[in-house]
């Protein structure tokens, strides 16, 4: 009997495995870290996060190229936005873990945005670029943590943004 | 007392070098002392031939190869070093229909991006403290897409299909 002429049950027979679990062999313990070793590996992170914003101004600067070579009309942008999306999807989750969640946040906003359109025109492209102008402005003036309320505003001023243009495109 | 991981070999695949060094900190200030690092889900196939970790940490958005592919290859290729490996993917999809496509290709857990020490940890420990079986079909090989069990003997009074979203986020 072929595959083809099995039931769908049969298809979907199904089989539970306990497989080999050679690693509790290797791991002695059970509870969670001390505070010495999280202390450490929180430090290992704030560290690194000072960094961050210098390589992520080259994402930006990438993200911005991007969105100036998309181009309504013939192909629509559909690569640029396509990496465009991808680029943001990245930083949307680097933000946050080296402390800057109001770039994940912004990054978040422009992600849903680009999922969302179906085509590209400049009004799009304007509400692509505020995105890049506030994510350049938190790296330049090193605003870490949420931005407190003027990044609150600005966030907001962003979402907003997507929504009304979201809606009227509907 | 917590977990002696002295003795663990992990893998690293992210194309994003930051991250991948993070994540490595990490590790090390957890006490992991092997630990491999890869670019993508291909590099990491190559690698899997000669080197077996205990643990992949594997990001979801990668090229040639994506996690969510590699992932697909490691558990149903015939020719996998081993389909039962845990597998934690990396994100910033925090979307629930992400999670169960990153689900369905048969990831252990995931953790949802910006990435914390403590998110670390508490995966590695849900891999070695709570391995859950393996269901196998004709479509899908991988870890049960079920954390709690229901007890033999019970009336299956569902009308919708299994609730599976309780991947750890």
């Amino acid at each position: 009997m072929t595959n083809s002429d099995k039931s769908d049950d049969e298809k979907d027979a199904v089989k539970i495995i306990k497989p080999p679990h050679p690693i509790k062999d290797k791991v002695s313990g059970s509870g969670g870290p001390t505070p010495e070793m999280l202390a450490k590996a929180q430090a290992a992170i704030a560290k690194m996060s000072d960094d961050y914003p210098g390589w992520a101004m080259e994402d930006v600067q990438k993200l911005e190229q991007l969105i100036l070579d998309a181009k309504p009309g013939v192909g629509n942008g559909r690569d640029q936005m396509r990496d465009a999306f991808k680029l943001a999807h990245d930083m949307r989750g680097q933000g946050g873990s080296f402390g800057f969640p109001l770039m994940t946040r912004i990054a978040n906003s422009f992600c849903r945005f680009v999922e969302g359109l179906a085509s590209i025109d400049q009004g799009a492209l304007d509400i692509c670029m505020a995105h890049v102008n506030a994510m350049r402005a938190i790296l330049q003036n090193n605003v870490r943590g949420t931005g407190g309320p003027l990044g609150a505003q600005i966030a907001d001023g962003l979402e907003l943004a997507v929504q009304k243009y979201t809606d009227k495109h509907k | 007392m917590p977990l002696n991981l002295s003795r663990l070999k992990v893998l690293i695949a992210e194309d994003n070098s930051h991250m991948r060094v993070m994540v490595r900190e990490v590790l090390i200030h957890f006490g992991v002392s092997t630990i491999q690092e890869c670019k993508d889900g291909s590099d990491a196939l190559t690698l899997l031939k000669n080197w077996q970790p205990d643990i992949i940490f594997m990001d979801w958005m990668m090229e040639p190869m994506d996690g969510l592919e590699f992932t697909r290859t490691i558990r149903m290729d015939p020719t996998s070093p081993n389909p039962y490996i845990p597998i934690i993917m990396l994100t910033g999809h925090t979307e629930l229909h992400r999670i169960f496509e990153a689900r369905d290709a048969g990831v252990t857990e995931f953790l949802a991006k910006p990435v914390t020490a403590n998110g670390v940890y508490a995966r590695i420990k849900s891999v070695i403290e709570n391995p859950r079986p393996f269901i196998k079909t004709d479509r899908y090989l991988g870890p049960s897409r079920r954390r709690r069990q229901e007890h033999v003997g019970a009336v299956n009074r569902r009308k919708t299909p299994p609730d599976d979203t309780c991947l750890a986020i």
